[in-house]
């Protein structure tokens, strides 16, 4: 299931709220836990079993680690959680690419195993591993309540999705935390604001990359080329920081605290800063579980420019089980680097809008890089974007341009903190009266808005059949 | 304070989306959309084991959403305020014109047609029988210039062009339409040309035989209705498009007409009881028919192969033969030549508006 569905909005959402809040605080995560299992076996009953196993196997993990604490045993429940953990990642989104790589170079005949992807695996995998993890260092203490631990596992809002929950940063809340009309009413404004980003602006700019991507690169100008791409980066960015919203906004409804996932990566002076504001849990996590591990930047500037390479080599591959996301890894490793060794101190010398277009180049790059599969099309599609097109611009662009422009400006500026800014300085200075009807206003427009959208994709008219 | 009343607020609308649902009896079918909607899945294992329940829920609630063609309103407007100059497959286009947006044709269908038609023209033309085929731009291709600035828009005339190479008899109406393209022959809500369109093609035809059409004024006029909104309309359900007229034109009221060999038979090409609902343009021969036969006082048995353009053309050529036969490919699965031999036709139109003459699958058999 997912959020920006009717069932969510009009079945799961109502049922869970209603239940979470009508039994007792013991109850809580045993509401949380079924609901999300539930919530995940809707699209692929299945792999239910998959995260039981997972949920298992490491609340045993964790019970193991803690029973050895201190002995030479202690190490083991560890590594058999990260080993089980990465061969399911492994199997289920990386054999088919590992096979079908094999058979191309070597001609082979390998059979693929066609399973579909269990939804969601990347982010589960990552979040049991970091208890473990966790758990063996000390810095979170072991969850005796299956229970408890099955709700952190399968938790809806950042089930599919994520932000990427490390245990350590959750765990006081999972056995205790306080539920609020005022963490609800922000759990809410939140929810609906990254609904609002999601329906609106990521699905609606995604139907122009949707169209320009599928135009031939022999049809298409240099201008439809860079718009394209662009409305491929607001797609991205609002279909995800959208969701992050949407499941700290529900996190909150429940009482949680997830941190941040995105914090206006385009407003970036430089990649590195870009990286800090582009879903940042799944920074972390690599930064705590595998940068710092290596050595992180305490060991001297080679090792530190391995650990960097090895991290953006994961980064890459994590996002996806095919070359172009290990090469867009790749990518950005080598601008990180650059930027350490010396970019960023040319940067910082530089005006501030060199700093503000060399980062917007550089990821635009890197979407064209990460949008297409296939190296033939992504190729193609960027010798479009530098002039080997048809033209520089035809009828079809400037139509284009046209109808999106006012989307195009809505989504620039809801991708700066401008509106959040305006906001906070209402808060400031406004009444309460004034502060009640925007608060309403928003809510009530977004989710509206959101509905008509979705329920306008199923409407299709249906004429010639019967006419 | 203000995020408990934000809170329960939030409540509120969630409680008033299911509440909403399940005091609302569900629709069978929708007049907007021309469908049926999707009714309440029946759970099995199977279908939950597959997914496919989940997929068939969603499917079900927007379906059954609670004020659904208010909704799409609401979209559609928000399109309008956003700066775009389309919605749901239709330009918006000056003086209230809805206009269905074709940016591409699919070559194969279109080649498989012409060459169907090319066939039965060459066997009908070795029984004597002359095969015309009149290709009907629609309002995208006449009224061009009221489409928005730089809209995509598919050339039809490359059709026209490519139907007259390959051998077929054309009437080329493109030119009669175009010079009457400032009167009122398309809808502004509808993908159908009016009466007073499907005239001037009647009239180029009639020229293209060798034969004088008699002026408009021959025909008593007559408004059906003034509160005709359409297809086009239909699928953006847009508060502020006009209403449409929609006339009839006929020598004399009352024809035999029979449907469907004997199925039904009646006194006018009419349908009046269309007139009350929401699909007024029915009103032209009782909707589409897989075959109809119309009697008139004149010489000759002329068979018109057709889509729902011809149901107004037919108004002006009906008094000219004895009999006139329409079918439907769509809806009729006989062969064509047998048909033609049996009911004793001396002369075939083939009329289509131009995106249904390539798109169409039915036409592939009537060959």
């Amino acid at each position: 299931m997912v959020f920006s569905s009717l069932t969510f909005l009009l079945l799961f959402l109502p049922a869970v709220l209603l239940v979470y809040f009508a039994v007792p605080r013991q109850g809580k995560n045993a509401v949380l836990f079924i609901f999300s299992l539930i919530f995940y076996a809707w699209g692929e009953p299945i792999y239910v079993v998959l995260m039981l196993f997972s949920t298992v196997l490491d609340y045993t993990c964790g019970r193991l680690v803690e029973k050895y604490r201190g002995t030479s045993k202690q190490k083991i429940g560890l590594i058999l959680s990260v080993c089980v953990n990465l061969s399911l990642l492994f199997f289920f989104k990386y054999t088919d690419f590992f096979i079908g790589t094999l058979n191309g170079i070597f001609g082979w005949g390998i059979p693929q195993l066609d399973l579909p992807l269990p939804i969601g695996i990347s982010f589960y995998t990552f979040q049991t591993m970091s208890y473990t993890i966790d758990v063996n260092r000390g810095d979170a203490k072991m969850q005796r309540n299956i229970i408890s631990f099955g709700a952190y596992v399968s938790l809806f809002p950042q089930l599919i999705a994520g932000p990427i929950v490390r245990y350590q940063d959750i765990a006081d809340q999972l056995d205790e935390r306080t539920l609020s009309f005022d963490k609800f009413g922000d759990g809410v404004k939140r929810f609906v604001t990254g609904l609002g980003k999601k329906v609106l602006l990521a699905n609606n700019i995604g139907l122009l990359w949707s169209t320009i991507s599928k135009t031939n690169a022999a049809e298409l100008t240099a201008v439809g080329a860079w718009l394209g791409i662009i409305a491929f980066g607001f797609q991205i960015y609002f279909d995800f920081s959208g969701y992050s919203d949407m499941a700290i906004g529900l996190g909150k409804m429940f009482g949680f605290e997830f941190l941040e996932n995105f914090n206006y990566p385009y407003i970036s002076k430089s990649v590195t800063e870009f990286w800090r504001r582009w879903h940042m849990s799944l920074g972390t996590w690599f930064r705590d579980y595998i940068y710092i591990p290596l050595g992180g930047n305490r060991k001297g500037l080679t090792l530190q420019i391995r650990n960097i390479a090895v991290v953006w080599l994961l980064t890459g591959f994590w996002h996806g089980a095919s070359w172009n996301f290990v090469l867009w890894g790749v990518f950005y490793g080598v601008l990180l680097v650059c930027e350490k060794l010396f970019l960023l101190k040319w940067l910082k010398k530089a005006p501030a809008f060199v700093g503000h277009i060399y980062t917007l180049l550089a990821v635009l790059l890197g979407w064209v890089l990460f949008a297409f599969e296939d190296f033939g099309q992504g190729w193609a599609f960027l010798k479009v974007m530098f002039g080997a097109g048809s033209g520089f611009i035809s009828d079809g662009t400037l139509y284009q341009v046209f109808s999106y422009l006012p989307l195009l400006m809505i989504c620039v500026v809801a991708a700066t903190p401008l509106m959040k800014k305006l906001y906070e300085k209402m808060t400031a200075k406004c009444g309460e009266g004034l502060l009640l009807t925007a608060d309403s206003v928003r809510v009530l427009g977004l989710s509206a808005l959101s509905v008509a959208y979705l329920i306008s994709g199923s409407y299709n008219p249906f004429l010639y059949f019967r006419f | 304070m203000r995020n408990k009343i934000i809170s329960i607020l939030f409540c509120l609308i969630l409680t008033a989306g299911v509440a909403a649902h399940f005091f609302t009896v569900d629709r069978y079918y929708s007049e907007n959309e021309k469908r049926t909607l999707k009714q309440l899945p029946s759970v099995s294992l199977e279908t939950i084991r597959s997914g496919k329940f989940g997929d068939e829920i969603e499917a079900y609630l927007a379906d059954q959403f609670p004020g659904r063609d208010g909704w799409v309103t609401v979209k559609t407007v928000a399109e309008r305020l956003s700066g775009k100059k389309e919605s749901g497959g239709v330009y918006f286009a000056d003086n209230g014109y809805l206009i269905e947006i074709h940016t591409a044709f699919s070559g194969r269908q279109t080649v498989a047609n012409i060459e169907a038609v090319k066939r039965l023209q060459d066997s009908l033309a070795e029984q004597g029988i002359t095969l015309r085929v009149m290709l009907v731009p629609t309002a995208g291709e006449i009224l061009s210039e009221k489409l928005p600035s730089y809209a995509p828009n598919a050339d039809q005339q490359e059709i026209v062009k490519y139907a007259k190479k390959q051998g077929l008899n054309v009437v080329d109406v493109t030119d009669a339409l175009n010079a009457h393209k400032g009167e009122y022959i398309f809808y502004k809500t509808d993908h159908h040309w009016t009466s007073l369109g499907a005239y001037y093609a009647y009239a180029a035809w009639m020229e293209a035989k060798g034969e004088t059409p008699d002026p408009i004024t021959a025909w008593t006029r007559e408004q059906l209705c003034d509160n005709f909104r359409g297809t086009t309309w239909a699928k953006v359900n847009y508060p502020f498009a006009p209403f449409d007229v929609i006339d009839a034109y006929y020598k004399t009221e009352h024809h035999k007409v029979d449907y469907n060999s004997g199925n039904y038979v009646t006194d006018t090409i009419y349908e009046r009881k269309f007139l009350n609902g929401t699909d007024q343009y029915a009103t032209f021969f009782n909707s589409n028919q897989a075959t109809t036969v119309v009697f008139g006082e004149g010489e000759g048995k002329l068979l018109i192969l057709k889509d729902s353009y011809a149901n107004c053309f037919a108004q002006f050529c009906i008094d000219d033969y004895a009999e006139t036969h329409m079918i439907d490919l769509r809806f009729f699965s006989g062969s064509v030549q047998k048909y033609a031999k049996e009911n004793g036709i001396t002369e075939v139109l083939v009329l289509y508006n131009i995106p249904n003459f390539i798109s169409d699958t039915g036409i592939t058999r009537c060959s």
